[in-house]
């Protein structure tokens, strides 16, 4: 009970920093607008001054960046496993592997098919409780 | 102040907004590729817990992204229809007049003697509350207890000052010194609690308003953007959520709850008043002017016969209602302490219960200890 009250006391101590932060960005002037680019969130151009918007953008930026490589990578673990079990292991044992190679190959799938749909799905979700 | 609130785009399909929605934008991006990786690793470990998490994450990333969207169609200040939903249970509300404490001065003594006027409860605040709002009404409402506390007050200060200087009233003979009036400073002592009770209520009164101001210019500005920004990231989900539903809370509910004591009390706060509005009836009938309406009337006999007959029978419901005033007022601060402190403690309760509610419904739990409902 006590780690928990510690971690609400760091929470809020993040929720009143990000209300300063936003606070000194200058929002609400009308003069701040940020340009997000959800075709290709990739290409956002992330600002330099090291507040918590930069850094949720780095942070976006670098996941994005990730995924594709563990993705691509993940691909290529799975057909050395399937090639692995075909070659090296029994008949009784194979399926096991075939099964851990496709569930890992359609994990590889949907998580390039996010990172690259990740915009997109921000965009809809976005508009889901639009009207007009 | 920030308003956090204006960060947010308000016209559908437009995607730029303030730092406050960039941050939200980021976050619920990443939160996306989050899913997808935890899919991943769930497919590669076999595990089903992450396979449930990055589910779960990848529906509460989209419900995040959807209330990111609609926050400026569904609660800006005055267009959002959750806003104008709310705002419009006030609509005919105005129209409700309510009893308020006012003074006239005697024309016997020149003193001021209670009087009840009836006021309207408006919903156009001309500063720190924003006009049209269910906020406005209850800040209006609680204006009206205000100064009914300081009406009553500020007649029983003028009584107990006199009744003071009377008690202290004595007589030099020779070597003794006979007090003829102490016995009336009990009834002063009487009264100085009663008016420290009515300084605890206006008190009371007024910084209810004072939270009402806070809530109109904190809950939706500040606490609902960042409640909504925190609720995209997975770890501060539930501290999110617990935001937005205390920002709906004290803009919403709080007040509403607050409006709704004008009808609860008004027909008990009518009843408690009527000796008063009878008692201010005989001090005017006392008035010689309520019956010369001209200066040839003064020279009717029959005008003169009419004033006495009325002035005599003024004067003896006058002299009933008098000897009823410290039962008035003992039911009058009666009356006022329901609707300032009892109600009110109802209304934070009422509140608390809608947030605890509201929590769950944004993925958020608030525990309110040994208050559970």
């Amino acid at each position: 009970m006590k780690n928990r009250f510690g971690i609400k006391v760091m929470l809020f101590m993040l929720l009143l920093a990000l209300g300063f932060a936003f606070a000194q960005s200058g929002s609400g002037s009308g003069n701040s607008l940020v340009q997000v680019d959800l075709q290709d969130p990739m290409k956002t151009q992330c600002g330099k001054t090291g507040n918590v918007i930069d850094f949720t953008c780095e942070i976006m930026q670098a996941l994005l960046t990730l995924g594709p490589y563990v993705a691509v990578l993940s691909l290529v673990v799975a057909g050395i496993i399937y090639g692995y079990s075909n070659v090296f292991v029994t008949a009784d044992q194979r399926g096991r592997y075939h099964t851990l190679a496709m569930n890992i190959v359609i994990g590889a799938l949907i998580l390039a098919g996010i990172c690259g749909a990740a915009g997109l799905l921000t965009q809809k979700g976005l508009a889901l409780l639009k009207t007009g | 102040m920030p308003d956090l609130l204006s960060d947010f785009p308000g016209s559908p399909g437009a995607t730029a907004g303030g730092g406050a929605f960039a941050v939200a934008v980021y976050a619920l991006v990443s939160m996306y590729v989050l899913a997808g990786l935890a899919y991943l690793l769930s497919k590669l470990l076999s595990n089903h817990s992450y396979d449930e998490w990055a589910k779960n994450e990848f529906i509460q990333t989209t419900i995040s992204a959807a209330l990111v969207g609609g926050l400026f169609l569904l609660m800006a200040p005055g267009t959002g229809i959750i806003i104008i939903a709310f705002n419009s249970l006030v609509d005919g509300a105005d129209a409700q007049q309510i009893p308020v404490l006012d003074s006239v001065i005697s024309p016997l003594y020149g003193a001021p003697m209670p009087s009840v006027t009836l006021m309207t409860v408006s919903t156009t605040c001309s500063k720190s509350v924003d006009s049209g709002t269910v906020l406005c009404f209850a800040y209006n409402y609680l204006g009206l207890l205000v100064e009914q506390v300081t009406n009553l007050s500020g007649m029983l200060i003028y009584y107990n000052t006199i009744l003071d200087i009377i008690s202290r009233i004595s007589i030099d003979v020779i070597i003794v010194q006979i007090t003829p009036y102490s016995g009336i400073s009990s009834i002063v002592q009487v009264i100085n609690s009663a008016i420290m009770s009515l300084m605890f209520l206006g008190v009371m009164a007024a910084a209810q308003q004072a939270l009402i101001v806070f809530c109109n210019s904190v809950a939706l500005k500040i606490f609902l953007p960042i409640g909504v920004v925190l609720r995209c990231f997975f770890g501060t989900r539930r501290l999110g959520g617990a935001l937005i539903a205390i920002a709906i809370g004290a803009y919403l509910i709080f007040p509403l709850t607050i409006a709704m004591n004008v009808f609860a009390v008004q027909q008990a706060t009518a009843d408690t008043y009527a000796p008063l509005v009878n008692l201010s009836q005989s001090i005017k009938a006392l008035n010689p002017s309520s019956q010369f309406s001209s200066v040839g009337d003064l020279e009717s006999p029959d005008k003169w016969k009419g004033f006495l007959g009325n002035y005599t029978t003024a004067a003896n419901s006058l002299t009933a209602y008098i000897s009823a005033i410290p039962d008035m007022f003992i039911q009058i601060i009666s009356i006022l302490v329901v609707q300032i402190v009892v109600l009110p403690f109802l209304s934070v309760m009422l509140t608390v219960i809608a947030i605890k509610e509201l929590a769950g419904l944004f993925g958020s739990e608030v525990n309110l200890g040994r208050f559970e409902v």
